[in-house]
Parts: structure tokens; C-alpha cells; sequence
């Protein structure tokens, strides 16, 4: 992980709470000067942070702007994460193109981009998305993973388990995965993840999983969207910092990362059968004219979906859309 | 004469050479998708396409040839 900024590090002791805190002590925990984390607040304070100062007492931290800004979530990351060093845009045309130009120019493993609104956020095949300005979770995580190919996919299973646990860490709601690229919520899209990457000669040169999340959008604002989707407010009736859930996410993603770089993936296929919405259920998968029929078993190691069409009998499925049927007639 | 091939199983989701194109190392030739992800298949030599053995919405295994060059 890589250093964070001083005034992240300010933010993340003012964040601990308990009263005022000294800017000496401040500077003796961080090896810096008291001038220097006088400096720090002045940063914070410029980008709408709330830092009360009190002779002889210290800071307080009473209030925290509402955007996804770099401190907030560095301050909030634990050891170990994704999400360094994390860019963060008010607006920008997708953040999944935004972290294929970072990448080209040599953005390292982890680098994380954010914006409030995407002015041409993509689904998969270039279809439009659009979300109210800072009513959702926009990001794209560039890796540089040691791959082969054929592997690539396990990296979409694995941002789609980080949603599913920081959700899960932060709130009762359960979402699951519908294979191979969204997340639910009580049988509504919740979020959606879009992994592209680049190779040469087989090998992977960089992969860019961006995560589109429906987080703050009213009800109202769901009724008026295309296909029914879910949002974490509507479903909990609470609105939800974005930079603490980001920062859950990434430190998710980065113990899962890490269980997938030691080998963990069986592991993982364990997991995510275990939050997957179709395993055990008959689906249809349909992929053009053609349509298949079977029982939605879990993933193998390479991500796709195993599908018995008839006892004992297990397809691999790489593409297709996927559909559960409500009344089974197999 | 060099192949090109799927470096996994998936559904070709567009060709982006004719038989006769000269083309240079890391152009594009096609498009692969699998598991909703799209998978540019890029060259890894110059050429000229002497054959194009698949077509757009055809489902392809690891290793099939795609594309021939001379």
C-alpha cells in the first residue's frame, strides 16, 4: 500500500473521534511537525471539511463534505487494499475509459479512479448509462494481475464479492450475484461491474473492472430508470456515505485479491456459489436464436458458469444472457 | 503464414479485417466476448489476412484459428 497523503492521514486520526486532538500530537504519531499538520487541516479545510480549532485543545472534525474526495476514502482504507493512488473527478466521460488512459500511461496495480457523474458512462457494449450526480458509486480499479487469459474473468466474480461484503459489512441487506456480471438486491439490479483489459503475446498487460453501484437513488428516481433496479437507500430508507462504502469495497477487493494471488481461487468459487442468485435454480440462457435450458450450478476456476442441462450432464457457459425461470419445466 | 487464434472459448463479436488488409503488429482483428467481457484480439505480427475463418456472432473454442496471415 502506498503511503497516504498527510492529509489523509490528519483525517483519519480526526475521524477516531474521542475530542479534540492536539496538533502535537498529531505530528508526534505521524512524524511530522505541528506546522505541517496545521498545514494539512488548511487542505482539508479548502476542500469543505469542517475542523474546528480550540486553543490549547486541538481539532474536531464536525462535518465532512458529501463527495467521494481521495481523503475520505484513504482515510477510511485499511491495510492491505485496492485503491492506491485513488483519483477522483467531479465529472468525466466514463471511468472505465478514464482508467484504460491512466493504465496506458502507466497507472500501477490498484490505482483507482472515482467520479461524481459520468457524462458517457458505458454499459457493455457501449449502451449508455446515466445516473444523478453523486447518487451513485462510479469507480474503475486498474490491475495488473499475473494472468493468463483465460483467467481474466475471475477478476469480475471478484469485484462483485467485494459489493456483497462491504454491503453486507455495513447494513443487513444481502445482495447476490447474477452471474457473470451484476449484483442484485431482492431481484432488482443493484450494481453492475464492466471489466475490460488489454494483452499481448496471451499475457495480460492490464485490466481495468469498473463498478457502476446504485446507492443513493430515491425510489423516484428508480421508477424513472429503464429496467427495475435497486438502490442501497431504498432499500435500507438511509442514505449512504459513498466514500466509507467505497473504502469498504476496496479493502474488500483487496483481501480478496490477495486470497486470489495465493491461490485462493477454490475458495472463492466457494463463496460465490454461496451469494450467487441462480445456483440451484432452472435458468435459460439465451445467446441469439439459440436458448439452453438447465440447473444453475457454481463457477468453475476460470469464472464461467456451469449449467447441468440434464442430470449428470454440466455445460461450461462463457456468454449468453441469463434468466431464471420463475416456473420450472424441466 | 501465421495463425491467429481465440486465446479462449467465447462468441465472436465482430471482425475488423477483409481478406487482402495489411495489417501491423498489435492491430485489432477482431473482437471476442465471453462472460460480458469484450476481448480485442490484436496481431501479434505484421501481415496480410489471407483467410478469415470465422464471422460475427459465431461461438469459437480455445485455440481455434481465427484469422490466417501470408
Amino acid at each position: 500500500m502506498e503511503a497516504l497523503s498527510l492529509p489523509s492521514q490528519v483525517l483519519r486520526l480526526l475521524l477516531r473521534g474521542q475530542g479534540p486532538r492536539s496538533g502535537q500530537a498529531m505530528g508526534e504519531s505521524l512524524g511530522c511537525s505541528r506546522a505541517a499538520v496545521g498545514k494539512a487541516v488548511a487542505r482539508l479545510r479548502e476542500q469543505g471539511f469542517v475542523i474546528q480549532a480550540r486553543c490549547n485543545q486541538g481539532y474536531t472534525l464536525l462535518n465532512e463534505p458529501p463527495e467521494v474526495l481521495p481523503a475520505r476514502v484513504e482515510a477510511r482504507l485499511e491495510p492491505g487494499s485496492l485503491g492506491l493512488p485513488l483519483y477522483h473527478f467531479d465529472e468525466i466521460d466514463s471511468t472505465n475509459l478514464a482508467a484504460r488512459r491512466q493504465a496506458e500511461s502507466g497507472a500501477p496495480h490498484g490505482a483507482c479512479l472515482v467520479a461524481e457523474h459520468q457524462s458517457a458512462g458505458r454499459g457493455r457494449l457501449d449502451r449508455r448509462w446515466q445516473a444523478p450526480k453523486g447518487s451513485c458509486l462510479l469507480f474503475s480499479i486498474v490491475l495488473r494481475p499475473d494472468l493468463r487469459l483465460d483467467q481474466v474473468f475471475g477478476l469480475t466474480n471478484l469485484a462483485a464479492l467485494a459489493v456483497c461484503r462491504a454491503v453486507e459489512a455495513m447494513s443487513p441487506l444481502q445482495p447476490l450475484i447474477k452471474w457473470p456480471n451484476d449484483v442484485f438486491l431482492a431481484g432488482r439490479k443493484l450494481a453492475g461491474i464492466l471489466t475490460e483489459f488489454t494483452s499481448r503475446a496471451e499475457k495480460v498487460e492490464f485490466v481495468v473492472v469498473g463498478v457502476g453501484l446504485n446507492v443513493n437513488l430515491t425510489p423516484a428516481q428508480l421508477d424513472k430508470l429503464p429496467a427495475p433496479a435497486a438502490s442501497l437507500k431504498a432499500a435500507s430508507g438511509q442514505t449512504w456515505d459513498r466514500a466509507a462504502l467505497l473504502a469498504r469495497i476496496l479493502s474488500e477487493a483487496g483481501k480478496l485479491y490477495g486470497l486470489a494471488a495465493s491461490g485462493g481461487w477454490p475458495e472463492l468459487a466457494g463463496e460465490y456459489q454461496a451469494r450467487s442468485l441462480l445456483a440451484g435454480k432452472l435458468v435459460s440462457v439465451r445467446d441469439g436464436e439459440a436458448e439452453r435450458r438447465g440447473v444453475a450450478q457454481g463457477v468453475d476456476e476460470s469464472g464461467a458458469l456451469l449449467l447441468e442441462e440434464s442430470p449428470g450432464r454440466v455445460s461450461v457457459i462463457r456468454h449468453g444472457d441469463v434468466s431464471v425461470l420463475s416456473y420450472g419445466d424441466s | 503464414m501465421a495463425d491467429i487464434k481465440a486465446p479462449m472459448g467465447g462468441k465472436v463479436i465482430k471482425v475488423s479485417v477483409n481478406v487482402g488488409d495489411s495489417i501491423a503488429e498489435d492491430d485489432e482483428v477482431a473482437v471476442l466476448e465471453a462472460m460480458k467481457m469484450e476481448m480485442p484480439i490484436l496481431s501479434e505480427e505484421d501481415g496480410t489476412v489471407a483467410e478469415v475463418k470465422v464471422s460475427a456472432g459465431q461461438t469459437v473454442e480455445a485455440e481455434q484459428v481465427l484469422v490466417v496471415l501470408s
